[in-house]
């Protein structure tokens, strides 16, 4: 018998059972519910949906869409997930760990959170080569810098940095980011 | 029996109502792949998640056990599913209970933490957990094995292991989900319960509630005694288990409320088994209210205001004769204060006080250690653990600072260092742990002094690909001044011990693919090069009562279809010693139990067209291995049998909403 202060519940328990199940099962309505997610499974399906808004040079298009991330970060995961889902227009979506010295071609490259002080050398090695390069909460912001405001993920754009990086981002794009540098 | 035909109804007709309102509506995580940028603007980050490091990353060798692999295991015993994890066994205590052991060390009593949607489920009288048909695991989302100390964020009672549970009862879940349960053995049932729970969002509300209704039966098999005396334990080893549980949360303010009564039928006693059975409760409530105070996006505040009572060990005055009465009670009011700062992107500092009384009221008359039949401690606890994550490495550091009024105050460390490099990560670890006696454990030692334990740990692992990984580590537990039980001839109580501990390893390898997905782990103790107590000690071996040198367990779980699966699991344990008594010469003697093999098969099934109607059939110990749990000290209980050959089905309604 459960004891709830000095009252002993056997007597009453099964009203309570009762009551219980009448309040949660009698009362259910479908009331369209509010979204949350894994902050990486988010901060990954905005990455895929940047692919939208972004123009790579065609010399640079291929069978596969290549995503390279920098640095440990759970990211990656949730990446690898959202490729069995998606394809970027025709091409399949490959997801590669790159070192901090790799001058390997990816379309995007997410720099972790632990390497944004590397952000800067990442970017002079990839400059003119057609490749965005996203930033994880970094606080200097890459082509696109993703951020967390009011529990919510926002992105900030550096056109200029988007330009050096040979890469053209779509003014829709532009008017959804929380900052245009 | 009014009950399950009660639940039956409501879970007949919801199911009815859900199936015929619901249709498709169900969502999946693939609704998720389809959001547009406009949406995932409007998405928000669960909190749970938001600054959770990876489990390469954080800075403790954490096993961690999904709802899915819990499913596919087959298993309705958080026993079953605990034993897979390298390290962890099981063993009994006295009266019919059996508690765990954590790395070669008996951590029955105030030296394993399990908590259950963040209430702390061990009694206050003693600290001890009990096993066996107990929290149910058919509401479970995740569970955290945390092996090595937790203290300095959990407090006294996670010396050796932090069990987290944490179930579908949370205001991000939202839907219905229902289970039926049983299990055959070959004399028996083994294992029968019902099980629901819903949660609903109302605008900002969510509400959320679960029930739970199981029993069963520890054993089929005769116990025998080493006194000469023996019963069948068919008839006279039920278990049962109700749980209530209720949550709502309503921007940032939460309530839990948890009913758990569990019974234990007990007839083994302390040494020698009794003339007939009695019952024995374990009775928990707990209330829990805070709030998650957002100050600003860097900074939040969690006041928490907690009440627990309980009344373990309940002997009822109708007992057995040679079964004491025992009826006491134990209220824990708490109230504390966590804060929570990102100083940077790479950089938390989270920090709190807790202040919380240990009561205790004996109902039988009996005095507590101030000759009264009242007792009061105080308490308090200031704690402080930072994250800093640098480009050399992850850094922990954690301390606790307790104040108890019967004792000195207590101040533990634990510092963590963990690197990923590409795809190896290291972690070294060193923690150390404080406990103060409990009320009981006051009650009858004498002059009772508090243990310390410190534990060093040093782990490395390679991911060979996002889906498979190796993990190894290897570990050194110190207990000093251990609180250790005896019972002799009538006679029970407490005393510390020297020293004991155990070092040793466990490895785990992990794969998943298009096939399913298969865990191989090894755990290894030993005794060699620490000091061992006179209780635990097995003498001339390296290993202590009870639990086996060596572990190895194969978890696996192979796709069949799209609607099916096998689940096959193995545990192969080395060889385990009880302590039988003492020869003329004064000297221990001991009997050795061989190696054993235990193997479970079940197959997981979709419904193919009423979606998220889901069943488990199988069968768990095919090959009818004993299984017995053994006392882990020499107090003169004989081994408890383990089941037989049990055939189980779970039958399950899911309709989860995101």
């Amino acid at each position: 018998m459960l004891r709830l202060g000095t009252y002993m519940l056997s007597e009453v328990r099964a009203k309570i059972l009762l009551l219980l199940a009448a309040f949660v099962f009698g009362s259910f309505t479908l009331i369209p519910p509010g979204t949350e997610g894994n902050e990486y499974q988010i901060k990954a399906m905005f990455v895929f949906n940047f692919t939208k808004y972004v123009e790579w040079p065609e010399v640079k298009s291929n069978d596969v869409f290549t995503i390279g991330v920098i640095g440990e970060s759970e990211i990656f995961d949730q990446l690898e997930r959202v490729a069995t889902q998606k394809k970027v227009g025709e091409s399949k979506i490959v997801i590669r760990s790159l070192s901090i010295e790799a001058e390997d071609y990816c379309n995007i490259i997410i720099v972790s959170k632990s390497q944004t002080s590397k952000l800067e050398q990442i970017e002079k090695r990839y400059a003119g080569k057609g490749v965005l390069i996203i930033s994880d909460e970094s606080p200097r912001s890459a082509a696109i810098n993703l951020v967390t405001r009011d529990n919510k993920i926002r992105f900030e754009i550096n056109q200029s940095l988007a330009k050096i990086g040979g890469v053209k981002i779509s003014s829709q794009l532009l008017s959804l980011a929380v900052e245009v540098h | 029996m009014k009950k399950l035909i009660l639940f039956l109804f409501i879970l007949s007709g919801t199911l009815q109502s859900f199936s015929q309102d619901t249709g498709g509506e169900t969502q999946d995580t693939t609704s998720f792949y389809n959001l547009s940028l406009e949406e995932l603007l409007n998405v928000e980050i669960s909190v749970a998640t938001k600054k959770a490091l990876t489990l390469r990353e954080s800075p403790g060798i954490v096993t961690l056990i999904t709802e899915n692999e819990i499913r596919n295991s087959g298993a309705h015993d958080l026993m079953e599913l605990l034993r897979t994890v390298p390290g962890l066994y099981f063993g009994v205590d006295v009266e019919g209970v059996v508690g765990i052991g954590v790395r070669g060390n008996w951590g029955h009593e105030g030296k394993v933490l399990l908590m259950f949607d963040g209430q702390e489920m061990n009694e206050q009288l003693f600290s001890s957990l009990q096993f066996g048909e107990h929290y149910p695991i058919d509401q479970i989302k995740k569970i955290e094995i945390i092996r090595g100390p937790g203290s300095s964020v959990y407090g006294g009672n996670a010396a050796y292991a932090v069990i987290n549970i944490v179930t579908n009862n949370n205001p991000d879940f939202q839907g219905i989900s229902a289970a039926v349960s049983y299990g055959q053995m070959q004399k028996t049932y083994a294992s029968r319960s019902i099980s629901i729970n819903g949660g609903q969002h109302f605008g900002d509300l969510a509400v959320n509630a679960g029930l739970y209704a199981g029993e069963g039966n520890r054993s089929d098999k005769v116990y025998s005694d080493l006194f000469g005396n023996s019963y069948d334990m068919t008839y006279e080893s039920h278990l049962k288990n109700y749980l209530v549980n209720f949550s709502t949360e309503f921007r940032g303010l939460s309530f839990r409320f948890l009913g758990d009564y569990y019974q234990v039928e007990d007839r083994d006693g302390y040494d020698e088994a009794m003339s007939e059975a009695s019952q024995m409760d374990f009775n928990s409530v707990f209330f829990d209210l805070k709030y998650k105070w957002k100050i600003s996006n860097k900074f939040y505040a969690i006041p928490q205001l907690k009440y627990k009572e309980q009344n373990p060990w309940k002997v009822y005055e109708h007992s057995a004769p040679e079964d004491a009465p025992y009826y006491k009670e134990a209220n824990i009011p708490s109230a504390n204060l966590t804060m929570h700062y990102d100083v940077r992107s790479n950089m938390e500092v989270e920090g709190g006080a807790e202040y919380y009384l240990d009561q205790a009221t004996d109902h039988n008359g009996g005095t507590f250690d101030n000759g009264k039949a009242s007792i009061t401690y105080y308490n308090s606890s200031y704690f402080i653990q930072g994250l800093w994550s640098n480009k050399i490495a992850n850094l922990t550091l954690g301390a606790r600072y307790h104040l108890n009024n019967a004792y000195d105050p207590s101040f533990v460390p634990r510092i963590g260092i963990t690197k990923v490099i590409h795809k190896a990560h290291f972690k070294l670890l060193y923690s150390k742990a404080y406990r103060s006696p409990s009320i009981e454990n006051i009650r009858l030692g004498e002059n009772i002094d508090p243990e310390q334990t410190s534990v060093a740990e040093f782990e490395s692992g390679y991911q060979f690909s996002s889906n498979s990984y190796l993990t190894a580590n290897i570990f050194d537990v110190t207990t000093r001044d251990a609180i250790l039980y005896y019972y002799d001839r009538g006679t029970e109580g407490y005393h510390n011990s020297g020293s004991t501990g155990t070092r040793g390893f466990e490895i785990d390898y992990k794969i998943k693919s298009n096939f399913g997905y298969a865990d191989f782990n090894v755990g290894f103790y030993t005794t060699r090069g620490k000091t061992k107590s006179d209780s635990y000690q097995v003498t001339d071996q390296n290993e202590l009562l009870a639990f086996p040198g060596i572990v190895a367990n194969a978890i696996l779980s192979l796709r069949l279809n799209q609607y099916a699966s096998l689940n096959p699991s193995f545990t192969w344990m080395d060889s385990r010693y009880d302590f039988i008594g003492e020869d003329a010469e004064g000297n221990s003697t001991y009997r050795k139990f061989d190696p054993e093999l235990m193997a479970n098969v079940f197959v997981g099934l979709q419904h193919p067209k009423a979606k998220g109607i889901t069943a488990s059939i199988g069968c768990a110990n095919i090959m009818n291995t004993e299984g017995v749990f053994i006392q882990p000290y020499n107090s003169n209980h004989a081994p408890l049998p383990g089941r037989s050959r049990e055939f189980r089905i779970t039958l399950r309604y899911d309709l989860v909403r995101k």
